[in-house]
């Protein structure tokens, strides 16, 4: 935690952020130009779209890679991409109405369409023109599906419309592509990468720096018009070995910024790699943890992606829409859900959360939306969901929530997640807690999770709504005071609404857990914080484990010099 | 890229001059070559002395394979640039056998891992990618766990085949690899150096060029180079060094017919030393060509009717045909044994390979394939090669001798009556590389006789007009190129049984030629070449990326591998030529921009 706040130091002194408005940016005026003619040009078609809307995507992707004190790879990728948004019919029901009963029910994005750089109009508009026709035929063909469909089958539960009506937006922001120096970060990532060198039995390793910068230009048909950048830089680590059992056991670190010069110092990374090897060396021989129920405390991260996984993705408000989507949360506006010490908070207003840089910020979402502020949890009450532009009953507008990666169509998604807790005990108070709780369950010990590397659940009613986050770096915690001893081998498991009641309190602490979360919309930068909480019953699984053996050759010499 | 009729003898000697050429340039990497080598030797063998498990075989066999890679990729449409990447990979390949010469792990289909691989992660890890600064002790820390993993799933593979050999009663009892006389080879050359920013211009302003074709719906223009330099040892005391690379450009073209009938096409150059590509000038004029070419076809017509009869086969049509039908038959090709059920090969190439010593050809034809034939004046030939995957020396190979079929092309694996290797072994299994196709010079007649011959046989068949075919799609082109930039839309001109045709012509009995569209040629098989009448005197050079006879799943090669094909224009005796009838989607609803519907 400490490391965490001292780096999150470094990075926030740094950071500059350019906001004003400017004059229309070129893309912005030629799709204009664009959708305004397509729009005119369908119009005597027998079902002219109502909606059309450009999102390009000026992409600049940096990976520079290195293992073992050599750089792996090293690229620099620049696209243009350009997705369409096309709509027939109305607000009320058009083309992407949900298709009930069908097993292939994809929208109607078609990949991403690769567009010329320069700023070429006749170039770029002949490449949008043949997109935009193929885009309209798809459309139309769906709208016929979806009246037939709403016409075989039973009345919907949920009878929202399917676009929102928002007002339009002009916003250009004044940002910039950050250039990697590479040259700069090249010897850093070899230096680095090199200390893994002595350590034979750690079987694989990298330290990778990652740059997005993507500048997104959105244009519809409704009048807005907004540019933004969305520019996020990582160092990776990553660093795995072997039990003599066969289970694989990796370890990662993540140092998150906006801009490649705000990325932390080489030392603050030099130190993370030694916990590593440390933590790696216990882990090869640490016991192997049983299948397990009982109390729990998961550290800041590892509840901010237990939020995240359990809460956050069942409160993106379009899969209430969907009525094979568990909807755990439907009929639960003004009901109690958490403790009541607690609150839940979706932000992507916020950059900085004290001082750590929270990675799901933006000002304005993939639909052109204004990110806004979403209480969903106050004082343990439910109270609101995450909207984009797809409508559910009761939530005719969205709230800023629409995200996408470019190649994919928008859906809600979430931002910053805050979980803070009004009444709150020191780690050490809730350390005894746990051991008081587990001596009561008359268990031998409790468990902590320290690290956890993310997770994934289901969401959908076909199948058990399980969630299961993986643990890196996990502790029994005894109660009868003997040191806390470090285990291997276990998964944290279970049902959402049950394990939400066995919430009992909370630390006095926070840490942010930076990543990007994948879904049907694509990956998006998101973060997910929390104090440290103490659960009173959870249970774990084994992890799945490898049943290769270890290397049967110890590792070659290295080159005698 | 139609040349005249060239000579054996000069090539060869050209080819000659280019390796002693090519030894002086590689003294220049010779350094960091030797440390990969020697790296690779020295953790082969610590494997061969050391690993080995428990109460299981050793390895008796185990190849190393490094390729370094580098590649360009630049694509343009209309004047702008739409892709500009340059890619570095380095990748390593094991190969570990247990067992013997006789019966090892190899030729036995494990369904399991062929499909999924090992459900432990680790134990796939025979192919990595290796770091692009490479040092002495990275390529053997990545060896020792490549080899760990390889030798552990062969040593799994190997107890399976001897396992389900004890329940059938194998009829194939032949070897499962072949022995060599073990060399050493190093074939490398400095790989000519891609100046990007020429080329970005290049692509830029030829891709120009269809701003001045309005109906033309989508146009681009890629360029494409690749240099690899392949590193080899292996425990018999094999090793090779070799630079191979390669250059494409690659145009394509669509728009729709009033009526939506999609219309395509495509140009093609590939060589392998970029500098080597036809001039700017005449790329130029090919671009203009086929723009001019494809805008005429909106106006042209298609067939009336199915048309059965002589067919006249030219250039492009010829080459492509010979590709797609007949060259893929001559790769031998042998079944491997699998858990519980034969799987299927693919039969589309497997007419020629019970048929050595038969007639496959009209006794005028011969083919042979020469991977020694580094160009045909002034044209380079993709299929160059001096030493195969495997390491050999290769050389001319005779498939068919005047009409009779010789023998397959083969590498190390076996196969009934062919036991030796003919050095064949390219992008990870046996192909062909350069073939040749040439006639008895009695029985070949010039483009003017052919066309002569062809209206007789129209007249002796009472025929109104006859059809001379000059442009066939190539699938490699339709699938990387044409299928993507129109959204699939070109999915219309693809298809099983037929081969979908760019250039066909009616020609009348005065010998006036039309230009017909929207052609298939239907029913052609390798028997077909039977029917070959007459051939020509010149030769046309087809360069291109040949689509691996064996495929890459199965071998763990390459999808496509650069191949030649040199062969005369060819009269068949009998063609069933059809007017494509399928479905066709609507023209645009929206005008292109800058054009009035």
């Amino acid at each position: 935690m400490i490391l965490i706040i001292i780096l999150a130091f470094i990075l926030g002194t740094n950071s500059t952020f350019a906001q004003k408005p400017a004059e229309s940016p070129f893309l912005v005026k030629i799709s204009d130009k664009e959708i305004s003619r397509v729009m005119a040009e369908l119009k005597s078609q027998q079902y002219p779209p109502y909606f059309l809307s450009y999102y390009i995507t000026d992409s600049r992707q940096t990976r520079i890679s290195s293992t073992l004190g050599v750089i792996r790879n090293s690229s620099l990728d620049s696209m243009r991409m350009l997705d369409i948004q096309i709509r027939v019919g109305d607000y009320k029901f058009d083309n992407t109405h949900l298709i009930r009963g069908n097993p292939l029910n994809f929208s109607s994005s078609f990949g991403r369409i690769e567009l010329p750089y320069s700023d070429d109009e006749n170039a770029l508009t002949n490449k949008m023109w043949f997109a935009t026709d193929k885009a309209y035929k798809n459309a139309t063909e769906r709208f016929e599906k979806a009246v037939t469909n709403t016409k075989v089958k039973v009345k919907e539960d949920d009878s929202s419309s399917d676009f929102t009506q928002e007002k339009p937006v002009k916003f250009f922001e004044t940002g910039e592509f950050h250039k990697v120096d590479a040259e700069k970060f090249k010897p850093m990532l070899e230096r680095l990468s090199a200390k893994f060198l002595p350590y034979k039995w750690i079987l694989n390793s990298s330290v990778s720096l990652i740059g997005n910068n993507n500048r997104k230009t959105i244009v519809s048909s409704e009048g807005s018009q907004i540019q933004t950048y969305e520019n996020y830089f990582y160092i990776y680590v990553n660093a795995s070995t072997k039990a003599e059992d066969g289970m694989t056991l990796p370890l990662y670190r993540s140092f998150f910024a906006f801009t490649p010069d705000s990325l932390p110092d080489e030392k603050v990374v030099a130190k993370s790699i030694d916990e590593i090897i440390d933590l790696l060396g216990k882990l090869r021989t640490a016991p192997y943890a049983e299948t397990f129920t009982g109390p729990a405390m998961l550290s800041g991260r590892a509840s901010g992606v237990f939020f995240h996984e359990i809460f956050g993705h069942r409160v993106e408000g379009h899969r209430e829409k969907d009525p094979n989507s568990s909807q755990t949360f439907k009929k639960s506006i003004g009901e109690k859900i958490l403790p009541e010490f607690m609150s839940i908070t979706f932000d992507p207003t916020r950059r900085k959360l004290d001082n750590t840089l929270l990675a799901g910020f933006y000002q304005y979402d993939d639909e052109g939306i204004k990110g806004e502020k979403v209480d969903v949890v106050k004082k343990g009450v439910f109270s609101n969901f995450l909207m984009s532009r797809t409508p559910i009953e009761g939530f005719p507008n969205s709230n800023g929530h629409g995200r996408k990666q470019a190649g994919y169509s928008c859906v809600t998604r979430q931002s910053n997640l805050i979980v803070s807790a009004d009444t709150t005990k020191s780690i050490n108070e809730i350390k005894n807690e746990l051991r008081k709780i587990a001596k009561e369950q008359g268990k031998e010990y409790g468990l902590f999770f320290d690290d956890v590397s993310g997770g994934f659940t289901f969401t959908n009613r076909s199948i058990p709504n399980a969630f299961n986050v993986t643990p890196l770096v996990v502790y029994k915690v005894y109660v009868d005071g003997r040191p806390d001893e470090l285990v291997r081998g276990v998964d944290l498991i279970g049902t959402p609404l049950t394990t939400f009641a066995n919430i009992i309190a909370a630390g006095n602490d926070m840490d942010t857990f930076n990543g990007v979360c994948g879904a049907e919309s694509g990956g998006v930068p998101v973060s997910a914080s929390s104090p440290t909480i103490l659960v009173s019953r959870i249970e774990v699984q084994k992890k799945l484990k490898s049943q290769a053996k270890p290397p049967i050759l110890p590792a070659p010499e290295g080159e005698k010099k | 890229m139609k040349i005249r009729k060239y000579k054996n003898i000069s090539i060869t000697v050209f080819a000659f001059i280019i390796s002693i050429l090519a030894n002086n340039y590689a003294q220049a990497q010779e350094i960091n070559s030797k440390d990969i080598l020697r790296a690779m030797k020295d953790e082969l063998n610590r494997s061969m002395k050391e690993l080995k498990l428990d109460k299981l075989e050793k390895p008796y066999y185990i190849e190393y394979t490094i390729r370094q890679n580098k590649s360009y990729n630049i694509q343009s449409t209309l004047g702008d640039i739409t892709v500009n990447t340059s890619n570095d990979d380095i990748s390593l390949n094991v190969d570990v056998r247990v067992g013997n010469y006789d019966l090892d792990n190899s030729n036995f289909f494990d369904v399991g891992f062929s499909f999924f691989g090992s459900t432990d992660d680790e134990e796939n890890y025979t192919r990595r990618s290796l770091p692009d600064n490479l040092n002495y002790d990275i390529i053997r820390r990545e060896l020792w766990l490549a080899t760990d993993a390889a030798y552990k799933q062969s040593s799994e593979v190997y107890a399976k085949k001897i396992a389900a050999l004890k329940n059938i009663i194998r009829k194939d009892t032949i070897p499962d690899f072949s022995k060599i006389q073990v060399k050493k080879s190093y074939d490398t050359t400095l790989a000519p150096s891609f100046n990007n920013d020429k080329y970005v211009k290049l692509a830029q302003d030829l891709s120009k060029i269809f701003n001045n074709f309005k109906k033309i719906y989508v146009s681009k223009v890629s360029i494409e180079y690749i240099p690899t330099r392949i590193y080899y040892v292996n425990s018999e005391g094999e090793e090779y060094i070799k630079d191979e690379y390669q250059t494409g450009f690659e145009v394509v073209a669509f728009t729709q017919t009033e009526k939506g009938i999609p219309l395509a096409d495509h140009y093609s150059a590939y060589s392998r030393n970029p500098n080597l590509l036809p001039s700017e000038d005449s790329l130029a004029k090919a671009v203009t060509e086929l723009a001019t070419k494809l805008t005429y076809s909106l106006n042209t017509k298609t067939l009336d009717e199915s048309y059965n009869g002589p067919v006249l086969v030219e250039d492009q049509a010829a080459a492509e045909l010979f590709a797609q039908v007949f060259a893929p038959n001559l790769v031998a090709q042998r079944q491997p044994l699998s858990e519980g059920f034969s799987i299927g090969m693919n039969n589309k190439t497997m007419a020629f390979q019970k048929k050595i010593g038969g007639r496959v050809l009209p006794e005028f034809l011969s083919v042979f394939d020469s991977p020694v034939d580094s160009k045909i004046k002034g044209t380079e030939l993709l299929g160059y090669d001096k030493i195969d995957d495997d390491g050999l020396s290769t050389e001319r190979t005779t498939l068919v001798e005047n009409g009779y079929l010789k023998t397959l092309l083969t590498e190390r694996i076996p196969v009934k009556r062919i036991y030796q290797s003919n050095a064949h072994k390219r992008g990870g299994s046996s192909m062909f590389s350069n073939l040749f196709v040439f006639p008895d010079p009695m029985k070949a007649l010039s483009d003017n006789d052919l066309k002569k011959k062809l209206l007789e046989l129209v007249k002796l068949r009472e025929l109104p007009f006859g059809i001379i075919l000059r442009k066939v799609i190539d699938q490699n082109i339709l699938a990387t190129g044409l299928m993507n930039e129109t959204f699939g839309q070109a999915i219309y001109f693809n298809s099983q049984t037929t081969i979908p045709v760019l250039e066909a012509y009616k020609i009348y009995p005065n010998g006036r030629e039309e230009l017909i569209r929207s052609v298939e040629i239907n029913s052609l098989s390798p028997q077909s070449f039977k029917d070959i009448i007459f051939a020509g005197k010149d030769n046309y050079v087809l360069n291109y990326l040949a689509p691996s006879v064996i495929s890459a799943f199965m071998s763990g090669g390459s999808s496509y591998v650069g191949s030649s094909i040199i062969i005369p224009s060819l009269l068949f005796e009998d063609m069933e030529i059809n007017p494509i009838d399928k479905d066709t989607p609507k023209p645009p609803y929206i005008a292109k921009p800058g054009t009035k519907k």
